[in-house]
């Protein structure tokens, strides 16, 4: 049963609200490179993300990694949130 | 725990499948090999490409890759992460409370467009302007230059005329455009005091973590002239040594990216040099200084714009990773600096010296006079005296003495008000200096550089030209 005041959806990174929290569900780009640099920097499926900023750019904090993404990118990070 | 790292069964079928067909002399272990091909390394396959095995090594991957959604890099690159991840955890203690960085209040203020922008005017304005412009580009140039003139020069004038009685030899060597006078007093002179300052600012910024910061601000307003938040690195170069600049684009992510990036160096943004003289003349008249800054912000955001729209190929993306602030050593500044100004020293002296006996050269067969004479012309067009003409010949060897040829055209009081914001803003647009052209070469090929190249004189004159137009109908006066 789920409890009230507490939901899991699976949302790109991009529509997200600011200091969002969830993990990682998938990484999708038709960009092969875009995924393999991400997949660099340690952005994982099944890690822990944080949402700090969205404007004027993204910046996402990854296990100890901060890192600054355009929009284009933060919508092919798929996250299940977990707190807003 | 096993030292071997085990990939999903699929993978792992296909790995062994391709081993056996591989050859046994490479020095890489087929493994590795094969994982590689499985991720598709195009380096790897371009190598491969003609071995009568590669078909079949093809259907193998394509046969692996229908077993899973996503792409075999990622399911590879997944599996390994995994094995690492498990490996840390079981080495390493985490502490119960997570420890945030010392400068973490510093971060969120650099971070925050409201507090962001702010501060990044204010390192633009104090690192940049008043470090490298005001105390580089004047007070350390005007003292060495002074020495130059005074000191340095009459004595090698002296000497050489002692040496050689011949004209044309001390010609080179000495007198208003020889090789010491004029090549080695423009590096050591002009050129050192201006990059020695810009190069331990760009050390310091660098070092502290400050870049990726001011990339992230201005990635938004970047995209919309076709570049991204990454760019900002070699146009802010740039404004240093366009030189340097241009070399520094091949870390930018596309050649699309590149191709606007050194259009937008060679056309809008002039060199710490260039820039020190004509911020010093146009100073004396705030108006015309607004006008020149205006037209200069205008036309890199007009031509940003229209290049990404016209240039080939797809938005580039932005990811950087963010470094936590620092507070930089003093020796790892000084270390990088030094590095740097020997690297450019390297390249650009015999550039300087190159540039003396052209000019050399051509003055001694005539080419130059033809040149200014062909000029005249277009100086009148412009609405500038013909004696503007040379002005801008010499401004193609070195970009500065462009400008301080314009300096010495204005103490003169041949060239006033109107006049001198055209020739100002015709000379930043106007090619770049001879050393900025070879490095558009060297990096961009030839095809690309005179593309460039000739729009570049193109637009400069034709916008001098309209500049000139506007400001008559407009009576602004100076």
């Amino acid at each position: 049963m789920i409890t009230q005041g507490f939901s899991i959806c699976y949302s790109p990174l991009s529509m997200l609200t600011n200091k969002s929290q969830g993990f990682i569900t998938a990484i999708r780009n038709k960009d092969e490179k875009i995924v393999k640099k991400l997949l660099a920097m340690g952005v994982h499926t099944g890690m822990q993300i944080t949402l700090e900023q969205t404007f004027p750019s993204f910046i996402i904090r990854v296990g100890r990694t901060r890192i600054a993404i355009d929009k284009e990118i933060a919508s092919s990070i798929k996250v299940r949130v977990v707190s807003h | 725990m096993s030292a071997r790292l085990l990939y999903p069964p699929p993978i792992e079928n296909a790995i062994a499948r391709i081993e056996p067909l591989l050859d046994t002399k490479n020095r890489i272990s087929r493994r590795s090999l094969a994982l590689l091909l499985l991720q598709k390394d195009p380096i790897l396959r371009a190598q491969l490409q003609q071995e009568p095995y590669f078909p079949q090594i093809e259907r193998i991957v394509v046969e692996t890759q229908s077993c899973f959604v996503e792409s075999l890099s990622l399911a590879i690159a997944q599996s390994r992460h995994q094995f690492t991840t498990a490996i840390e955890q079981d080495i390493t203690i985490q502490p119960s409370k997570e420890r945030t960085s010392k400068y973490e209040w510093l971060h969120q203020l650099t971070v925050n467009p409201v507090t962001g922008i702010p501060i990044l005017l204010l390192v633009l304005y104090f690192g940049i302007y008043q470090f490298v412009g005001v105390f580089g580009g004047g007070t350390l140039v005007d003292g060495i230059e002074g020495f130059f003139e005074s000191q340095i020069n009459p004595v090698v004038n002296t000497i050489v005329a002692a040496i050689f009685p011949w004209q044309v030899i001390q010609d080179l060597l000495a007198n208003d455009y020889g090789i010491i006078t004029l090549g080695i007093r423009y590096a050591v002179a002009i050129v050192l005091p201006i990059v020695t300052t810009f190069f331990l600012m760009f050390s310091l910024l660098e070092d502290s973590g400050y870049l990726p910061r001011l990339s992230l601000l201005l990635d938004r307003l970047f995209k919309t002239i076709g570049l991204s938040g990454r760019s900002i690195i070699p146009l802010i170069l740039g404004l240093g040594c366009g030189t340097m600049a241009t070399l520094v684009t091949r870390t930018l992510e596309s050649k699309r990216e590149r191709i606007i990036a050194t259009l937008l160096l060679a056309l809008t943004i002039p060199c710490s040099a260039q820039l020190g003289v004509i911020l010093g003349l146009l100073s004396q008249e705030p108006t015309a200084l607004i006008v020149w800054a205006s037209v200069m912000m205008a036309i890199f955001l007009g031509i940003g714009f229209f290049a990404g729209k016209i240039v080939p190929g797809n938005t580039s993306c932005f990811y950087m990773e963010i470094p936590p602030l620092r507070l930089p050593s003093l020796k790892a500044i000084l270390t990088k600096t030094y590095v740097r100004l020997k690297w450019y020293f390297g390249e650009i002296l015999p550039l300087f010296i190159l540039a003396s006996i052209l000019i050399w050269a051509g003055k001694l067969i005539g080419v130059f006079d033809v040149i200014v004479r062909g000029l005249e012309p277009v100086m009148l067009w412009l609405g500038l005296p013909t004696e503007a003409a040379p002005t801008f010949l010499y401004g193609f060897f070195r970009r500065d003495y462009g400008a301080a040829g314009m300096f010495d055209l204005h103490s003169s009081g041949i060239l006033t008000g109107q006049q001198l914001v055209v020739a100002a803003v015709t000379l930043t647009l106007f090619i770049p200096c001879i050393a900025q052209l070879q490095f558009m070469f060297k990096e961009r090929g030839i095809k690309t550089t005179i593309a460039i190249a000739s729009f570049v004189i193109l637009f400069a004159f034709s916008l001098g030209y309209i500049l000139n137009q506007v400001l008559t109908i407009m009576e602004v006066s100076f």
